[in-house]
This record gives C-alpha cells, structure tokens and sequence, in this order.
C-alpha cells in the first residue's frame, strides 16, 4: 500500500487531470511490487501442497491411534474405518486439485490483466502526445498570427498546416470512437452483398486524394468477382487503415501499396502489399493486439494510437475473415493478407446477374 | 551574410523536432526575431549539423525517432558543456534543460 502512494507521489506534475487518475489507477504497475507475482504463486501453491500432506499425515496418524484405542478396549475393529481413510483422501485431493486449479487461472487472469494495464498506459503516452502535437502546433500558429502580419502567401501556407493539424485531430478523436463502436457493436450500416473487387476500387476512387504521390494498383488477375456480405462503413475502415499504414509507414520515395485478389484453396486472399518499412517476424502476430504498438513507448518512438491493426482485425473477424501480416524483413515491404472464406455460390462470375 | 562587417552575424539555431509542422512554426517565430535557423529532423542530423553548421543554441525535441533527445543531449555535452540547450518537454509545454 504505501509503494502505492509512493507510485502517485513521485509522477510528474505536469500532468492533465485524466493522466493524473489513469496514473493513480497504474501505480500499481509502476512501481515495484513487493514479491513478484510468480513468486507469490509458487508459495501458495507450496503452501497448499504442503497443508494437503499434513492433512493426510494427521489423519492417518489419528486413525492409526483410534484403532489402538479399538485394539485395547478390545472393541470390534471397524473395517469402515480404513476404507474411510481412503475416501478422506481421495476427496482432499480433489478439493486440493480444484484450490490449485483455481488459483492457476487466477494467475493466469491477473497476468493478462497486468499486460492490458501496461499496454493501456503505452496508449496513453502515445495518444496524449498524438493529441498534444496538432494542438501545439495550431496554437504555435495562430500566436504568431496573433503577433505578426504575415504576408497572404505565408499566411496561406500556415492555414494549410493548420488544417493538417486539424485533420489529424479529427482523425485520432474519430478512431477512438470507431474503437468505441466496434466494442459496443453500435456501428451503423447496414449489411449488404457486394463485390469486393468493386468496393475496393471505389473506396480507391473515393480517397485518391488522401493518397497523393503514392503508386496504388488493384489486380484481380482471375477476373471474377467476389461477392460477400460486408458492412460497408466497418469495410471502409479496414481498407482506410490499411491503405494508411501503407503509405505512413514507408520510407520510400514514392510508397507502392499492389493490392491483389487471389482465390486459394477454399479461401480468397486479398493481398495488401507495400514498399514500406516493413517489420520484424517477431511482431507479425503482435501488431494485431489493442494498444500494441512496434517501438517503445517511453521514449515516444512508437507512433500511433496502437489501434488501427487491431481494428482491422476485429472488422475482419466480424466478416468471417482474418488478416495475417508477413515482412521479409525491416525495409523490406510488408504484406497484409485478408483471407476470407471463398463460397462456391457466391463468388460465381454469374451470381452478378442475380444482385 | 557573416562576411559583411557592418551587418553583425546572425545567432544561430538549431531545431530538433521531428513533427514539421512544430519545426516550422519554431523556426518561423526564430527567423522573424532575426535568428539564423535550421532544422534537424532527428538524432542523427542534428548531432551532424551541430558539428558541421555550430548553432549558438539548439532547441531538442525529447521525442525522436531513432536517437532519441536525451542521448543527443549527451553526446553534446561530453564534447560542449557550455552550448545552451532548450529542451522541448514530452509534453508539449516548454521548460529549460
């Protein structure tokens, strides 16, 4: 308890109220527990193990000391009593057996839990800062309005950024609430059977704007279509995060996302494929987790809200697919895999006669 | 401009910020106090233009890709332990380092 005050004692000062409980309810993460979970665990478990053989050596002591008692009152020895030891035993072990079990998943519980914690908190980090930097920036620009009379050109120019600023605080506050949605399923639309070769290219159309300057191109090499039932504003958002981590993660001069459609075996793959930075082997699962993201957070090299790879993941779930990432390494590109299952009905060419 | 011996050379300044639009805005506010300014948009340029280019006084952004502020700091100091440096908190509001 008191490494607890001292937790929220020693945070810094210049913090917002939300930080400061958000931090209060961490300390307990932050600073350093008494006795390391897994010890803890591993002594209870002696513990017990230890309670359930004396319980048996007692018994059996008591038992072996009540039948001398029988032997020298020269009452008949009862033959209940050493078929009951063996009941005793047997029920002790179980109940011994469910006391271990359960405190087995009480561990393993509070070891997620302390992993939700901490990724939480690299999502406040890196939030508050994905927050603070457009709103320090607009606020740099309109002081120096306030202050200087620029010429219209520059002014233009700055209003630009002011408007990039604000996009991007649009963007960050909309993914929270896409978050929001997903988690509560409250998201609106409705469900519709659609061609996914067409919905990607026009979500392509629809946004080209947003992706100037990089080289986008769909292949669908069988020419078929492919129809599915999908929500198309969940779909959009899937298809928005992947087309941005495309571009934003990329160090290239100009970014290449190849978007492929391939049935296989029972399931169509739709390959997303960059010229990006690329990632380790270790992270291909990993970049899927809520909050997750590639990079400390304490130093800030980590970017993000740490929720757009799981988004898609969930969308992807909700339409019955999964997504996998694959890198050949750092600097090598990535490749976003949709798979979803390929019905024979549905994805006949002449469906698209009955839509 | 240095060369002119009636116009006093200009201080210089290095900024360290890795979000351009900060950066600009920093150097925006610097240039029309009349400071010579300059940008580095992470570790590595600025420990380069901190040696080739020799600002009067670097700004340092803590939050970096790749080399991160802190280290920058360090590497200056066990060579200059008298250039001011400003160090641009976490948080988005200024304090002195």
């Amino acid at each position: 308890m008191i490494d607890k005050m001292v937790g929220i004692q020693v945070l810094p000062k210049q913090q917002s109220p939300f930080e400061r409980v958000t931090a209060g309810l961490w300390a307990m993460g932050q600073s350093k527990p008494f006795f390391h979970p897994i010890l803890i665990f591993i002594f209870s478990i002696a513990a017990v193990a230890l309670s359930f053989f004396l319980y048996i050596y007692w018994y059996v002591e008591v038992s072996a000391g009540l039948e001398r008692v029988l032997d020298r009152t020269r009452l008949e020895p009862d033959q209940v009593l050493a078929a009951q030891t063996w009941i005793v035993i047997l029920v002790l072990s179980i109940l011994v057996g469910i006391i271990l079990l359960g405190l087995f998943i009480i561990f393993v519980y509070n070891q997620k839990t302390f992993q939700l914690y901490r990724l939480q908190r690299n999502f406040i980090n890196s939030f508050t800062h994905e927050l603070k930097t457009p709103v320090a920036s607009l606020k740099l620009y309109l002081e120096t309005f306030r202050k200087y009379d620029l010429p219209r050109e520059d002014q233009l120019r700055y209003i630009g950024y002011m408007v990039d600023d604000a996009d991007r605080l649009t963007h960050n506050t909309n993914r929270i609430l896409d978050l929001a949605k997903i988690e509560s399923k409250t998201y609106g639309g409705k469900w519709v059977k659609a061609d996914l070769v067409k919905a990607v290219q026009s979500f392509y159309e629809q946004n080209r704007r947003l992706f100037n300057g990089s080289d986008i191109r769909i292949h669908h090499p069988s020419g078929r279509s492919f129809f599915y039932r999908i929500n198309p504003p969940l779909f959009e958002m899937l298809l928005m995060n992947l087309f941005t981590n495309a571009v934003k993660y990329n160090a290239s001069d100009v970014p290449r996302l190849n978007i492929t459609f391939e049935p296989k075996g029972k399931r169509l793959h739709v390959c997303f494929e960059d010229n990006g930075i690329g990632l380790p082997r270790s992270e291909f699962r990993k970049v899927f987790k809520k909050f997750y993201q590639i990079g400390r957070s304490e130093d800030m090299s980590a970017r993000g809200t740490g929720l757009g790879l799981y988004l898609v993941e969930s969308i992807a779930r909700m339409h019955k697919g999964k997504i996998t990432a694959y890198s050949k390494g750092s600097g090598k590109g990535s490749v976003f895999t949709l798979m979803l299952p390929l019905k024979r009905v549905g994805s006949e060419p002449n469906e698209k006669s009955h839509e | 401009m240095r060369k002119a011996m009636n116009d006093p050379p200009k201080r210089r300044i290095l900024v360290v910020e890795d979000e351009a639009h900060l950066a600009e805005g920093l150097k925006l506010n610097l240039s029309l106090k009349g400071y010579d300014v300059r940008i580095a948009e992470n570790g590595h340029e600025a420990l380069e233009l901190w040696k080739e280019w020799q600002p009067n006084l670097i700004v340092l952004d803590i939050m970096l890709p790749g080399i991160d502020g802190l280290s920058v700091l360090r590497s200056i100091r066990l060579e200059d332990e008298r250039l001011p440096i400003l160090i641009l908190s976490a948080r988005g509001s200024p304090m002195t380092g």
